[in-house]
């Protein structure tokens, strides 16, 4: 699948005639993409709005800061001047919301950058080496995913405490046995290839192995479960903040906000619960859209997946 | 097969026996003396408790050599003694044998939501596949599975008494003896839990459909002049369902889980709000056997999944799914 995907490197198209090579072929990259899996593309989307929302979110929210108190205009109806509304400390909403995305992708992208790439790491090593390491690396893995993800965290949050660093080690934990099975499965089947044997056969060591041969063919899968993990956390980590046990307050975490007096407030105040919901739903929604479309093209035993 | 059993047997142990490690450490990883935190909390807030330091220490058995500690815990986790509640000082498993049958009820109404609605969703969508009523159906699983729960709680909430004048009843009431105020309670978030679980079922099903459609033998089926309805149901079907069960099986673990923040929202009091409530109060104890039993039953419920799918579908080369040489 890879070879297919790398292979068309010839420029046919006159528009594209003049532009660098590279730049043209991730163009059309992303052109063959939106039009194979235009919903795929969609979520594409919708992610790279939130992560550029959050990059320039003093930019974004000119006039306000997101921790700036005024009882004056506390619990306002959105409007012109705060245009999703205020919370019951004159805090603007919107503010609030952008804010709350950096929160939300710095928490996703860190455990999954940890946790993925632990996994990752371990899943290759456990399938090319096998053996004890194989053995041990499994077992452990068998006990972390006996749970789910959820109740995993509320285990590790009750023994380290809330926060936002003890909210990215419980997500590590949680993602690294996901990744780690996964590319295990991938290097197993990666190894019985006859080019490996011929690359062991003229002497390469085990190390050039794994990061020249076996590496390259299991980040397909990767990029896929990374993909899902994203919006499995950005979900996660609003669950766990909207139960009081995540994100501390003042930060502007989205799950927070629905928590408490958002809860009280509901009836005269509905744009509290409505908004920051919205904000949680299309960023989750945009990864799994993604991640959906990703597998589709790369996984040819889910070819005829679920959605796409 | 017994062989596969006792494999599996095998490799739940490990499994079994890190859980229970994982639960009993909750009370002693915690930096600091233990006992102290409790009472005092991080910032002096800590559970205003009728203990002083050294019955909570006593109590907690904390004073020992860890080996012991854990050998004695699991001892009396085994015989059913849970220890006693830190906050309120009664029986801890009195207090979960009171709180499991809510939880349960709530999350058997939504597996049953789950498979009624999804199943018959991925048969329509997979025999139509490509028709608007397949994208339809996809795009709506799609968008289910992205909704937070815990938001679709609030918006219940916020439309229900806004327009409907509806507030879910508070407090426990058993369905045998108040009906009525027990189906009001739960079938919101029932509905909820629910419709997630159709949306990964229908998903499933479709796909697994779609797959079995395309085999020689179901184009048997139809050259020999089978009603299609009887080809889909009696031939695809049955063997489309093999995957879909395994799901339906490991999911009950996350139904369970579901359970947790819709009683949060919904204000149940089951299982998941005491577990909340106690990481809150820092009733450890409490945590602790929660924490202990959810897993067993996670472990359990595994093993017990493995084991229905090589009953169904006897073709399951054991050591294969083992994933071992």
């Amino acid at each position: 699948m890879m070879e297919r995907e790398a292979a068309p490197t010839t420029s046919r198209g006159v528009s594209l005639r003049g532009v660098p090579r590279q730049i043209g072929t991730v163009q059309r990259r992303l052109f063959r993409f939106a039009r194979r899996k235009p919903l795929g593309a969609a979520g594409l989307a919708v992610v790279l709005f939130w992560v550029f929302l959050a990059v320039a979110a003093p930019l974004a929210t000119p006039g306000h800061d997101p921790y700036d108190q005024d009882y004056t205009v506390a619990l306002q109806a959105p409007g012109a001047d705060s245009w999703l509304g205020t919370d019951r400390f004159g805090r603007d909403l919107y503010t609030r919301v952008v804010y709350g995305s950096r929160i939300s992708l710095v928490i996703a992208f860190t455990a999954v950058g940890i946790g993925g790439t632990l996994g990752l790491l371990a899943g290759i090593a456990s399938g090319y080496i096998g053996r004890w390491v194989d053995g041990l690396l499994m077992r452990l893995v068998d006990i972390l995913l006996a749970f789910p993800g959820l109740l995993l965290a509320l285990a590790l949050i009750a023994v380290l405490g809330a926060g936002v660093d003890r909210i990215i080690i419980a997500l590590t934990v949680i993602s690294a046995p996901w990744m780690m099975r996964v590319i295990r499965a991938q290097t197993l089947s990666t190894k019985q290839n006859l080019y490996i044997e011929a690359a062991r056969a003229m002497g390469a060591s085990s190390g050039r192995i794994m990061v020249r041969h076996i590496l390259p063919n299991v980040l397909p899968p990767y990029l896929i479960i990374a993909t899902s993990l994203l919006g499995f956390f950005i979900l996660m980590e609003a669950t766990l903040s909207f139960l009081g046990l995540g994100v501390p307050p003042p930060d502007p975490s989205w799950g927070r906000m629905l928590s408490g007096s958002a809860q009280e407030r509901a009836q005269t105040a509905p744009w509290l619960v409505v908004f920051p919901g919205i904000a949680i739903t299309t960023l989750v929604m945009g990864f799994n859209l993604l991640g959906d479309a990703l597998r589709d093209l790369w996984d040819p035993r889910l070819r005829s997946g679920p959605t796409g | 097969m017994a062989q596969y059993v006792a494999r599996r047997l095998l490799v739940a142990v490990p499994a079994l026996l890190g859980a229970t490690l994982l639960a009993f450490l909750i009370l002693r990883v915690i930096p600091g003396d233990v006992a102290e935190m409790i009472l005092r909390g991080e910032q002096g807030e800590g559970a205003a408790l009728p203990y002083s330091l050294e019955q909570l220490r006593e109590e907690l058995g904390l004073n020992r050599p860890l080996v012991v500690q854990y050998t004695s815990w699991l001892w009396d986790m085994a015989r059913g003694d849970m220890g006693k509640s830190l906050l309120t000082g009664r029986s801890v498993g009195a207090e979960l044998l009171h709180r499991f049958p809510i939880t349960a009820q709530l999350a058997l109404m939504a597996a049953i939501l789950g498979v009624g609605l999804g199943v018959p969703l991925g048969i329509f969508t997979a025999v139509r596949q490509d028709s608007w009523g397949d994208y339809v159906g996809r795009l709506g699983a799609i968008f289910l599975l992205g909704l937070p729960g815990f938001w679709l709680g609030l918006l219940v909430l916020l439309v229900g008494v806004r327009y409907f004048d509806w507030i879910p009843p508070v407090g426990y009431y058993a369905l045998w003896d108040d009906p009525k105020s027990n189906l009001l309670q739960l079938i919101f978030p029932a509905l909820i839990l629910g419709s997630h679980q159709m949306a990964l079922i229908a998903r499933m099903t479709r796909s697994s459909m779609l797959e079995v459609l395309r085999e020689d033998f179901i184009r048997t089926a139809r050259a020999k002049g089978l009603r299609e309805q009887l080809v889909v149901v009696r031939h695809a079907l049955r063997n489309a369902l093999i995957p879909v069960s395994t799901l339906v099986f490991l999911n009950l673990g996350a139904l369970f889980v579901g359970t947790v923040v819709m009683e949060e929202v919904f204000t149940i009091p089951g299982m998941g709000s005491l577990l909340l409530n106690s990481l809150r109060s820092r009733d450890y104890t409490m945590v602790q056997a929660i924490i202990f039993l959810a897993a067993m039953a996670f472990i359990l419920i595994n093993l017990a999944s493995d084991l229905v799918y090589g009953w169904i579908d006897p073709r399951i080369s054991y050591r294969e799914r083992l994933g071992s040489p």
